[in-house]
């Protein structure tokens, strides 16, 4: 049993870091119905530019100018890129992140590949006399659950939080729902559409750079450190919802269980952990039979 | 003056040209003096296999995507299915090629036909994530089940395929007295199914049939509307679509004569979808020339250092590879059968003396450099080789295609491009968005 | 108020407007009418930014607006009720007014005390369009896409005067509305034109309505501006009432 709340826990870790990463394709699907394949690799990017100023600053230093870089990086693809191809079909959008991703893959490599790299868990810090990260763990009930593992959740949970909040509560986030709805009018109504979504791949580009480091502590930093991940994340956000990023965040959570559980639980020969990636895409596939629109989507109606 | 009934003598200069070029100097021009333009050494015969292969490929995944409008990104699962079957059958069973091919392509068509029917409850992004994780879970499952696929180490078809042609050339050399190696061999096989395939396609697209899936991605409301069975001819598009996913399958293992688990993973059921929307959605050609371009472009960076004065590194080739893609689909949103199209139209509309003018020079001038001993390497000439082909089409057939509905046909599309645009309109609230991308559904 | 002049304007290679030119002067109601395809919408979408004219020139209130941008359009006081409302029909009635207001309150507020007046502006305007449309304050938290017709017709002339704006754009108001309810918007159009004095231009296929609240009216035919005239004048003129009329 003790074995079970044990991979339910890591699950729950690795899931939660999905959920990031699915996050951030969810905000970039809702504003343009794209789906971006290149952001698994904008936030390995980011994760390298992070390593490296790691060598000159303190963490919590380095981490929130990473977000803002990744922020910059994100609002420029739009503007420079993905700006040109955005009236025209949905599928010439998506090579283009195709193309992107090999873009971006490549120069990582030859900038940065080689021998993989270690890069840093999030160092202990306190506030208000709450402990996140560091060392450690916590006694939950049946299991030994590590600050580590319980700040990632926190974490991910805090991010999906504060998105809701910024998307119903303040003026930027209802135009770029607003954006997402109906550009002709949000046109009308005096809002830049261009600039609403500029932000939203930023938004995504950020969160994006916080998964790629947290996962960089996890599997080791190196240019194809997330493309399994990406696959994950796409996995995710679909058994949520593409519109829903509270979906995102629950999709990779179940996945993370879900992967350890099959992993250990199914019988060795016919299933097992050879089939882990299978039998969790033939659960998603399942549950999208029963909604097709993901659990939290919002089914499509459409106009006739 | 023409009788009735029979093609114009253009086409039939186009066609005299494609089947000299398809059946004599693919495989045979490295038996010319060095000297002559542009021959084909053995090793573009067996890159013209791989193009006639991925071709296949690509005109199922076009009929499924391109005028079905489904989007599928695990077709690499169907080429495994047909390439597996293929070479159990021939390996495990000691059955002829041909007859493995044709399994290859009814068990790749029936597995097919079997997801088209709960593909029928998901839409645009959710099926494509759904067929992403039939591509992912193949190279997983042919590992697993190693009874049946021998697992991690693959099969190896090369010595069946051999012997089993070995009997066909020994019948052409006594016969005929012509004597063909490996390399041509397979080619003409592949060269012969492709064919067949598109031939295939051409009749599939203009019929019934292939109006209503054009119907049916359009808007299947107003298809059901007009008495279309939407269920049916969904499921028939991708049943359709596997059925070449096995041929090119079966194909796939007489041509490279092994089969592994890694040889279908989901890289390569994104470069299929890649290849399409490149080379021009619901475009018969666009599906030729994308599996053209995904098997010679990979040769191209190598061409990175010829840029003058960049000095950049060879290691970013794939980097500009992703470039290229972009600056394509900015630059060609109908992908290359949208840039044929107005390529041919162009031309089409210089004056015939001028056409003729640079028809010669561009001869000349190859005949020229190639004296020089100045050919940069077969990947030149093939692009100067495309090149004279466009031109000389365009030349010969460039009055008939103006005349012809072609040019109407994308006038109107244009226009409708010109209203979206006008009231700026996003990409956002519109389906997957394919039915802008053809130059003419009928290609 | 508003100067149009020569405009022509077109959808890529299809034309749509030939050289179209009206005046609307400040306070007034002004009509256009035509039928189908026409030219009508086309003609609003030219003047509120949507579609950028070919030639001819648009000034507002002596201001060259004809290659502004619509956002840029918005901010200079003129509200356009797009053809079909066009409205965030997955947000709420309030949602949709408060994204009326956008153009009002962008940036951040200098200080509390903007802070503090642009609440109350906003309020105002609420109040304001509850008053005209008493309706849509018993629905103020319901999804847009579940009113009716009419309802959701009010809400896009609603959330149109939001902005505040000196000049509204009405495209076909009437289009899928019961009788009685056209008429009722068309009152209230004309009680927010005779009481607050905002300039209105309306397009609609309804001539009869239209006419009966407008001061002046154009009658577009193929692009091209075939009559201009008050709207009294164009009631009696025999032609229209051929055409446009059903006498």
């Amino acid at each position: 049993m003790e074995e079970f709340w044990q991979q339910m826990v890591t699950g729950l870790a690795t899931g939660s870091v999905y959920g990031l990463l699915a996050l951030a394709i969810v905000l970039i699907y809702r504003s343009t119905t794209v789906l971006n394949f290149a952001q698994g690799e904008m936030a390995m990017f980011t994760t390298f530019m992070a390593w490296t100023m790691l060598h000159w600053g303190h963490y919590w230093i380095v981490f929130p100018l990473v977000l803002l870089m990744a922020a910059a990086m994100g609002g420029f693809i739009e503007l420079v890129i993905i700006r040109r191809v955005e009236g025209g079909p949905i599928l010439n959008i998506i090579i283009v992140t195709l193309g992107l991703f090999a873009i971006l893959n490549n120069v990582a490599t030859w900038r940065w590949g080689g021998i993989p790299k270690a890069f840093p868990a999030p160092p202990e810090i306190q506030v208000t006399g709450i402990r996140f990260f560091g060392e450690g763990a916590l006694d939950i009930g049946p299991t030994v659950v590590s600050y580590h593992d319980l700040t990632i959740l926190v974490f991910a949970v805090g991010i999906m939080a504060a998105l809701y909040l910024f998307f119903q509560y303040t003026p930027l986030g209802l135009a770029m729902r607003a954006t997402a709805q109906n550009p002709i009018a949000s046109r009308l109504m005096g809002i830049r559409v261009g600039r609403m979504l500029a932000v939203g791949w930023a938004l995504s580009a950020a969160v994006g750079a916080v998964a790629g480091m947290l996962i960089a502590n996890l599997i080791l930093l190196q240019p194809p450190m997330m493309m399994g991940v990406l696959l994950y994340a796409f996995a995710a956000a679909v058994l949520g919802g593409l519109d829903s990023p509270v979906g995102a965040i629950v999709g990779g959570l179940i996945i993370g269980i879900t992967e350890n559980l099959v992993g250990t639980y199914t019988p060795q020969d016919v299933l097992g952990p050879d089939m882990k990636l299978t039998v969790t895409l033939i659960i998603i596939v399942l549950v999208l039979l029963v909604r097709p629109t993901g659990i939290f989507g919002k089914r499509a109606m459409r106009r006739v | 003056m023409r009788r009735p009934g029979r093609p114009p003598t253009s086409k039939l200069i186009i066609f005299a040209v494609l089947a000299f070029f398809l059946l004599w100097w693919v495989p045979f021009s490295h038996i010319l003096p060095g000297w002559v333009p542009l021959g084909l050494g053995t090793y573009r015969t067996y890159q013209a296999s791989m193009i006639a292969m991925w071709a296949i490929v690509a005109l199922g995944l076009n009929i499924l995507t391109g005028y079905n409008g489904q989007i599928s990104l695990g077709h690499g699962a169907f080429v495994a299915v047909g390439g597996y079957t293929a070479a159990i059958l021939m390996v495990d069973y000691g059955w002829p090629f041909p007859l493995t091919i044709v399994l290859a392509g009814v068990i790749a068509g029936t597995l097919g036909f079997l997801i088209g029917i709960p593909a029928l409850r998901l839409t645009g992004p959710y099926l494509a994530i759904a067929t992403l994780g039939l591509a992912l879970a193949t190279p997983q499952v042919l590992k697993k089940y190693d009874g049946l696929t021998h697992g991690t180490q693959g099969i190896n078809v090369r010595s069946e395929v051999s012997d089993q042609v070995g009997v066909l050339s020994d019948f052409m050399d006594d016969v005929f007295g012509i004597h063909l190696n490996d390399d041509q061999w397979v080619y003409f096989l592949a060269l012969f199914i492709a064919l067949l395939m598109v031939v295939l396609a051409v009749n599939i697209v203009r019929s019934r049939i292939g109006r209503a899936f054009v119907a049916i991605r359009d808007s299947e409301i107003a298809a059901q509307a007009m008495g279309i069975s939407v269920p049916r001819y969904k499921t028939m598009a991708f049943a359709i679509s596997a059925f070449y996913g096995g041929i090119a399958g079966g194909t796939y293992a007489q041509v490279v004569g092994f089969v592994s688990p890694e040889s279908f993973n989901f890289l390569l059921s994104i470069n299929f979808l890649t290849t399409i929307v490149v080379g021009g959605l619901a475009s018969i050609l666009g599906s030729v020339l994308g599996a053209a371009g995904l098997i010679v472009v990979p040769e191209m960076p190598g061409l990175v250092s010829f840029i003058p004065g960049a000095g950049l590194p060879d290691e970013l080739s794939w980097a500009f590879y992703g470039a290229a893609l972009i600056l394509v689909m900015v630059f060609a949103p109908y992908g290359l059968a949208g840039l044929f199209h107005r390529f041919v139209r162009w031309v089409s509309s210089w004056p015939a003396a001028w056409r003729a003018g640079i028809l010669a020079g561009l001869v000349l001038g190859v005949v020229a450099r190639v004296v020089a001993g100045e050919l940069a390497g077969a990947g030149v000439g093939l692009v100067l080789g495309l090149v004279a082909f466009c031109a000389i089409t365009a030349w010969i057939w460039g009055p008939a295609l103006t005349r012809a509905g072609a040019g109407g046909y994308s006038r109107s599309v244009e226009a409708l491009r010109g209203i979206r645009s006008s009231s700026g309109q996003t990409g956002a609230g519109s389906e997957d968005g394919s039915s802008e991308n053809h130059p003419d559904a009928e290609r | 108020m508003l100067q149009v002049r020569e405009v022509v304007a077109a959808y890529g290679p299809i034309v749509a407007l030939h050289g179209v030119s009206l005046e609307v002067p400040e306070g007034s109601i002004v009509a256009v009418l035509g039928a189908n395809g026409a030219g009508k919408s086309t003609t609003l979408r030219a003047v509120s930014g949507l579609l950028r004219p070919r030639s001819g020139s648009i000034e507002f209130d002596g201001q060259r607006i004809d290659h502004m941008s619509a956002e840029q359009i918005v901010s200079l006081g003129m509200s356009h009720i797009p053809e079909g409302r066009q409205l965030f029909s997955e947000m709420t009635v309030l949602e949709n007014l408060r994204l009326g207001a956008y153009s009002r309150f962008t940036g951040l507020a200098g200080s509390i005390g903007e802070y503090r007046q642009r609440r109350q502006d906003f309020e105002a305007a609420v109040k304001q369009v509850f008053e005209y449309f008493p309706i849509l304050a018993e629905r103020r938290n319901q999804i847009a896409g579940t009113l009716s017709g009419g309802e959701q017709q009010m809400l896009a002339i609603g959330r149109g005067l939001m902005g505040n704006p000196r000049l509204l754009l009405l495209d076909e108001p009437s289009m899928g509305l019961a009788p009685i309810v056209t008429r009722e918007i068309f009152e209230i159009i004309e009680t927010i034109n005779r009481t607050q004095g905002v300039t209105i231009l309306l397009v609609e296929q309804n001539a009869n309505l239209a006419l009966e609240i407008a001061h002046y009216g154009y009658v577009l035919e193929t692009g091209r501006v075939a009559l201009a005239d008050t709207s009294e004048n164009l009631r009696k003129s025999e032609a229209v009432q051929r055409s446009y009329l059903g006498q």
